[in-house]
């Protein structure tokens, strides 16, 4: 591997497999029926932001600042859709568990490499 | 940063791994092709049956109310016995909603019985006699006048012997021959054909099939029918005036009626208000059913189609190793050979959606041809096909590729795999 090799705590290794069950939940979740009653368009834009937050991990994984990026962006995007899904609950566990996560990451973010 | 020539550039070199090892792209992609083909054509089955419904519930009527003895729909444990004992709806009953529903727009009587119609040595068994007033063509959609004319105020205040028969008792009493001014027979009596309706099919949503009817004036129909025998269905049909509601009109309909009836404020109704929404409801329900066990069996063979794309994106980063040191060494970036890996994967996942697709089209034009049900593939459910494979193929292939481009040019050019 190239680039600068930054040693993953262990914080982060259960974050990023915590978030891929997630993700693999949250994909199945967004070609369900429920979601495509909504509108034609909701399971394509609901998955495609599923996947950034898929390959955010894998940025988180290998200690990478974009992924931290990517999932900020990919949680807000996600949760803007829900609210025009009806869907969005601020209590839910899954937005407790991202924001928990975005507080741990940003609290490891030093420490990660800038490079892709 | 990434140009359209480094698009081409990067779709060239996926196409060519992808043609350079057909038989292993043809089976990778099999597993998305299944689940696709799952998905979709539960979905593509549920939307085609719905259209057809909603063509028969809005047959039916979105703003009539039928007020009847027994509800369209029942909760688990009904009181049956409750509805058992409920009279019938009276024609006069009918008389007073014209009079005092300011919210309808027309209101009409029908009582139904299965007969044989006669006619020479033809016969149709099994024909549903509707006897009906005057406004029952107003209120319904199902009475198309195919050749003839509807009956005058005239013959329905005189109760005079004629009738409107169904395309199908047409054919089966006169084969190609003209029908209308013949006598056929009804119950013994001769009653005049004065139209043919339309060919309409049947409902698929109620018992009502138009083809095998005939219609008759329901001062006549009394006259040769027993109004009073609890088995006849008997139904007052109240349509709402342009924008009223439904639950509007309900409750002016209840209003009218429970004075009529006699009923004390602490009685509940002895009459059932029913609406074709609660049709569509019911349906509704079944279908989200159908469609969450479509959902899951196909997600699980997209799943495990998923999983098969990863691997061999995987075998193929080992496979090419050597070539990505060169490639980095002569100056790719990291971003061109995950790319690179990436739109193998998605241009894979999506030719097995397409594969997917593709079939579950001519399946449409099999059933559609085979046993005369539409079956429509809808741009929804394409766009849903597509968006799905390829964004399956961006997180299967996404891993081997961010692999592949952080690998050592050095330790890459070494590989002797």
């Amino acid at each position: 591997m190239v680039g600068i090799k930054t040693k993953r705590p262990r914080l982060v290794s259960i974050i990023s497999i915590v978030g891929w069950i997630m993700v693999v939940m949250s994909f199945i979740y967004a070609f369900s029926p429920n979601v495509k009653k909504i509108g034609e368009f909701y399971p394509a834009l609901y998955s495609f932001v599923v996947c950034l937050q898929f390959i955010s991990f894998v940025g988180i994984w290998y200690m990478k600042k974009w992924g931290v990026h990517l999932f900020i962006a990919s949680f807000f995007a996600k949760n803007i859709l829900l609210v025009f899904m009806n869907s969005f609950t601020p209590g839910d566990i899954t937005f407790l568990i991202s924001g928990i996560f975005i507080i741990i990451l940003l609290f490891f973010y030093r420490g990660m490499d800038i490079n892709l | 940063m990434f140009s359209w020539q480094l698009f081409r550039e990067t779709f060239s070199f996926a196409f060519h791994a992808l043609v350079q090892n057909k038989l292993r792209s043809t089976l990778s992609l099999l597993g998305i092709t299944i689940g696709i083909f799952s998905i979709i054509t539960v979905f593509t089955f549920i939307d085609s049956l719905q259209i057809s419904l909603q063509k028969d519930v809005n047959n039916l009527g979105s703003n009539v109310v039928y007020v009847e003895k027994w509800p369209w729909t029942f909760s688990k444990d009904y009181p049956w016995w409750k509805y058992w004992i409920r009279p019938q709806p009276t024609v006069n009953e009918m008389g007073e909603i014209q009079k005092k529903c300011k919210d309808a727009d027309a209101v009409a009587y029908t009582f139904g019985k299965n007969a044989t119609v006669e006619y020479q040595n033809s016969s149709v068994d099994m024909v549903s006699v509707n006897g009906i007033t005057e406004d029952y063509n107003q209120v319904v959609n199902w009475v198309k006048i195919g050749e003839g004319r509807y009956f005058s105020p005239t013959e329905f205040s005189g109760g005079t012997n004629v009738a409107v028969i169904g395309a199908d008792v047409a054919t089966g009493l006169f084969n190609n021959d003209e029908a209308l001014g013949k006598y056929i027979k009804v119950k013994g009596r001769k009653v005049l054909v004065v139209a043919v309706m339309k060919k309409q099919g049947e409902s698929k949503i109620s018992d009502i099939n138009m083809d095998v009817s005939v219609l008759m004036p329901y001062n006549y129909m009394k006259t040769i029918f027993d109004t009073r025998n609890i088995w006849t269905p008997r139904v007052i049909l109240v349509k709402a005036k342009e924008g009223v509601s439904n639950a509007q009109l309900m409750s002016e309909v209840e209003g009218v009626l429970r004075p009529i009836r006699q009923l004390k404020p602490s009685q509940e109704d002895n009459f059932a208000l029913n609406e074709s929404s609660m049709v569509s409801k019911n349906f509704n329900s079944l279908f989200d059913i159908i469609a969450v066990i479509g959902w899951v069996v196909g997600g699980f063979s997209i799943l495990v189609g998923g999983i098969g794309i990863a691997n061999i994106m995987f075998v193929s980063v080992k496979e090419r190793t050597s070539l990505i040191g060169i490639q980095k060494s002569l100056g790719a970036k990291n971003y061109f050979i995950l790319a690179q890996f990436i739109v193998e994967a998605v241009v894979l996942c999506l030719i097995g959606g397409m594969i997917g697709l593709l079939l579950i089209y001519i399946l449409t034009l099999v059933i559609g041809d085979s046993f005369g049900m539409e079956f429509i593939l809808t741009f929804s459910n394409v766009m849903l096909g597509l968006s799905l494979s390829a964004f399956i193929g961006l997180i299967s292939g996404f891993i081997p590729a961010y692999t592949a481009s952080q690998l050592d040019p050095v330790e890459a050019i070494r590989s002797t795999y």
